[in-house]
């Protein structure tokens, strides 16, 4: 060493820094080239290990749940979870508008068979619109019998098989969402496919969940034989994951699956409040990443981490009044058999229609806002009102002119009909919800008695025309 | 002792410059080490970009390769629907695919032979992202896509707009979104195949004010058709009767699967016609393949017309198909005088729908109606009732035990 000190400074000077600058790059070249290979390969690396944690997932869920092997195409991963980027059909949530998420769980005996591929067991939709602060859960019985898009009509279960057992492009998710869209009208955002393992160490973090066991029932932890059959006793307590899972599982009661979706609803709720009444948020979110990659193999959803998170942010802020909760149950279902023998559940479209509209169309931006009853909203809109008297009594016309701008319509004109009608009609030509409500109220009109012909130019917005069967029968004072 | 760094440029041997000197030196060495190393850090970042890149493509490749081939299974198989979506999903990703586009006509054109429909292509989902826009210019655009009869757009505008300010112009936004929503609801059930989701829209426009008569007609022609649907298959003859009421009233009312109304009515006279010669009744069975004859011929079809004829009549005769020539108009003249009456204006009843039509069109379904009421039959008067499946047996002595570990609360 002294001797290469000594034989430097005997260099000269100028010689002495060429060295220097030639050692320098030399180096920086070499440590650049070990920083290229290294990025390079953390990325690649990375890619892979994504790849490969969404390939584990299903083999995960081949091994749990029963389902294929195979990743669906196109799946990226974030935050630990599986995502998948191909849900084209299903329309993103812009973090203000209504969100509506389809929550499936796979059937654990297809699994237990040793099948390919898995039915769904579970599906609940939950849904939550920030600007009410109002959300829903709406179970869904596995043996509807639906039209499955694509394919011929079949139990509503049957839509995941299908999707994953012929690799469509969405997969068993996106066939399940199609078919549940399609069934009830509402769209629906994202999808989450959760295993039971994600689910029991879930509920495990959270410290398990309080439930209030009405009556002793029988469950099933996971496992198989009768060894795994427990009883659970009546009465307030905290159930572990494994616990958890086998109450909402169990379908050994009077009520069979109507039963059983209560008791999903009631662990979700319970969840929810198990999560608030120890403000374990704040803990929860802070640990999101870990927790996420601790339950990725067992969560496959279209959801990015950041909305899962916004969203659990904004359900903490849903009172509990403001949970609407729904089961399609044997009111709103006819007992059938399909053609080839199985069990089913024919739904009664009109029941569910006033389900769904319970749910997820009682609140939100999509509802009235102008305050007041009907006719301080009549009032407020200021529709242009034309009345014309079709009537054979004369002067009806001003008279119901002169009353109703006393109750504070916008009566533009009035005049008398050319011809006689003996109904009285309203016709309408742009749109003036209250003011239409309040003269189909006051005059009885039905929806056969109303047109509605977008005209934006014609003076007149509403135009009653009167007819004999008001003239002979009004209370006009 | 130490010979100075520099040499013949001899500066003054102060301690501190000699110092400064080598400090110096060793900075610039070691920036440009850094920069060799950052620069070594982005190429790598990059190629590793490029990499990934690659591999994503061919990924995409392989995908997009097996699900052509998957496909063309389909089609092979007479799944034309599944084989039109794969298709979509293809062109999405890669517009020049070979084969895909031709492929994609080849499976539309198979799909409207088999089913007589007309093919609504699927639109692409834009991403909704929050509009920053003033909220005069939001109303103001909301307000021209009104008059454009933008329906869709304008209600997304309407509802960015409240979620912005929802007092604004409430009273207008109010009957700006009745309108668009009753208009987006029978566009979407006389137009797009989207039956549930126009019922929803109405039921929605229901929540501001009354419907009038061109929105109910459709709200109940979707609901006809979703009852018909629910008996798909499992109760025919009730199918019969809800999709002959459709058919004869809007023969081409299509769901999102791309069957007709007409179709659909036709094939349940067909299944409703098997389950009678099940059953034995063959003259009725005829009455039924007789009306879906009528409808339109096939030769499976004659073959179970004869078949049945040659039951319920004397073998000695000879059976001439029925030919009644379909009188359907291309484009029906709809005009219903509904029936029907909801309990309230803002609530849906659950009595089942009726439609009265009186439109132009003949009805095609020559058989009175199986069922002459609109009850829905009760659970308890089908004749397939059954109890929930209890699949897995309840085991007689279960073990009692509580949880043996509850965690702390």
């Amino acid at each position: 060493m002294q001797n290469i000190k000594g034989f430097f400074t005997q260099l000269k000077v100028s010689t002495r820094i060429l060295i220097i600058i030639l050692v320098t790059l030399v180096m920086s070249w070499m440590a650049g080239t070990i920083a290229f290979w290294g990025a390079k390969n953390i990325m690649i690396y990375q890619y892979q290990k994504r790849s490969t944690s969404k390939g584990e997932g299903y083999l995960t869920n081949e091994s749990e749940g029963g389902a294929n092997g195979t990743a669906a195409i196109g799946e990226i991963s974030t935050g630990g979870m599986t995502i998948d980027s191909n849900a084209i059909s299903l329309t993103p949530w812009d973090g203000a508008s209504r969100v509506t998420v389809l929550v499936l769980g796979l059937d654990y005996r297809d699994w237990e068979e040793g099948k390919d591929y898995s039915r769904s067991d579970t599906m609940i939709l939950l849904t939550l619109d920030p600007f009410t602060k109002s959300a829903g859960i709406l179970s869904i019985p596995r043996d509807l019998w639906v039209a499955i898009p694509g394919y011929q009509h079949g139990k509503i279960n049957t839509a995941y098989y299908l999707g994953e057992a012929h690799k469509l492009p969405e997969g068993g998710p996106g066939l399940a969402v199609d078919t549940v869209e399609t069934f009830l009208g509402v769209p629906i955002n994202y999808y989450a496919q959760i295993d039971f393992g994600a689910f029991i160490k879930f509920i495990d973090e959270i410290g398990g969940v309080k439930i209030d066991v009405p009556q002793e029932i029988t469950v099933d932890l996971l496992g198989s034989g009768s060894a795994t059959k427990k009883k659970l006793k009546p009465g307030v307590q905290v159930l572990p994951g494994e616990w958890a899972l086998a109450y909402a599982r169990a379908r050994y009661t009077e009520g069979g699956d109507f039963d059983r979706a209560a008791r999903q609803q009631q662990v979700i709720l319970a969840i929810r409040d198990r999560i608030l009444s120890f403000d374990l948020l704040p803990s929860l979110i802070a640990k999101a990443p870990t927790l996420y990659q601790e339950l990725a193999s067992g969560i496959h959803t279209n959801l990015p981490l950041d909305d899962a998170l916004k969203l659990s942010v904004l359900a903490s802020q849903v009172p509990k009044e403001n949970i609407y909760q729904g089961i399609i149950d044997e009111k709103m279902v006819i007992f059938g058999t399909s053609p080839d023998g199985l069990s089913i559940l024919i739904p009664v479209p009109d029941k569910i229609h006033l389900l769904r509209n319970e749910i997820f169309a009682s609140s939100g931006v999509l509802n009235p806002l102008t305050p007041g009853d009907n006719q301080q909203q009549m009032a407020a809109e200021g529709a242009r009102v034309s009345i014309i008297n079709g009537s054979s009594q004369t002067n009806l016309g001003e008279r119901m002119a002169q009353y109703f701008s006393g109750l504070g319509a916008n009566v533009i004109d009035f005049s008398e009909a050319t011809q006689t009608a003996s109904n009285t009609k309203i016709n309408i030509y742009t749109g003036r919800p209250f003011a239409l409500r309040y003269f189909a109220d006051y005059f009885h009109i039905g929806e056969n008695r109303i047109t509605l012909e977008y005209q934006p130019d014609n003076p007149a917005e509403i135009e009653i025309i009167i007819g004999d069967d008001w003239a002979s029968s009004n209370s006009l004072p | 002792m130490n010979k100075p760094l520099f040499g013949k440029w001899h500066i003054p041997r102060i301690a501190f410059f000699k110092q400064t000197n080598h400090v110096i030196l060793s900075v610039v060495c070691l920036i440009i080490i850094l920069v060799g190393i950052l620069l070594g850090v982005i190429l790598g970042y990059s190629n590793g970009l490029s990499t990934i890149k690659q591999l994503e493509k061919i990924a995409l490749t392989t995908s997009l390769g097996e699900q052509f081939v998957l496909a063309e299974q389909d089609l092979a198989a007479g799944r034309y629907q599944v084989a039109q979506q794969r298709y979509v999903y293809i062109l999405e990703r890669d517009a020049n695919f070979p084969g895909a586009a031709e492929k994609l006509v080849e499976a539309l054109k198979a799909s409207n032979l088999s089913n007589q429909i007309v093919i609504i292509l699927p639109t692409p989902t834009l991403t909704p992202t929050p509009d920053l826009r003033p909220i005069e210019e939001l109303y103001s655009e909301a307000v021209n896509l009104i008059n454009q009869r933008d329906w869709q757009k304008a209600v997304d505008t309407f509802t960015s707009l409240r979620k912005s300010d929802p007092n604004y112009q409430v009273s207008k936004v109010d009957g700006f979104l009745y309108l668009a929503l009753r208009n987006m609801g029978i566009e979407k059930i006389m137009n797009k195949g989207d039956l549930e989701g126009g019922i929803y829209d109405l039921a929605l426009a229901e929540k501001f004010g009354p419907l009038d008569t061109e929105a109910n007609s459709s709200q109940n022609l979707a609901r006809m058709y979703m009852y018909g649907l629910s008996f798909w298959e499992v109760l025919p003859e009730q199918a019969v009767y809800y999709f002959g009421q459709v058919a004869a009233a809007a023969p081409y009312l299509q769901d999102s699967s791309g069957w007709i109304a007409r179709n659909r009515y036709r094939s349940a006279l067909i299944q409703y016609g098997d389950q009678l010669a099940v059953k034995d009744k063959w003259c009725q069975a005829v009455s039924q393949y007789s009306s879906a004859w009528a409808i339109q011929e096939d030769n499976s079809l004659q073959e179970k017309i004869k078949k049945a004829n040659d039951i319920c009549t004397p073998p000695t005769e000879t059976f001439v198909p029925i030919t009644i020539t379909p009188t359907l108009t291309e484009t029906p003249i709809i005009f219903f005088t509904p029936t029907w009456q909801p309990a309230s204006p803002t609530q849906t009843s659950t009595q089942a729908p009726t439609i009265a039509a009186t439109t132009q069109i003949p009805p095609t379904n020559t058989v009175p109606p199986v069922i002459p009421t609109t009850e829905i039959p009760s659970p308890t008067s089908t004749p397939s009732q059954e109890q929930i499946p209890t699949e897995t047996p309840v085991p007689t002595q279960p073990v009692v035990e509580e949880p043996s570990e509850t965690p702390s609360s």
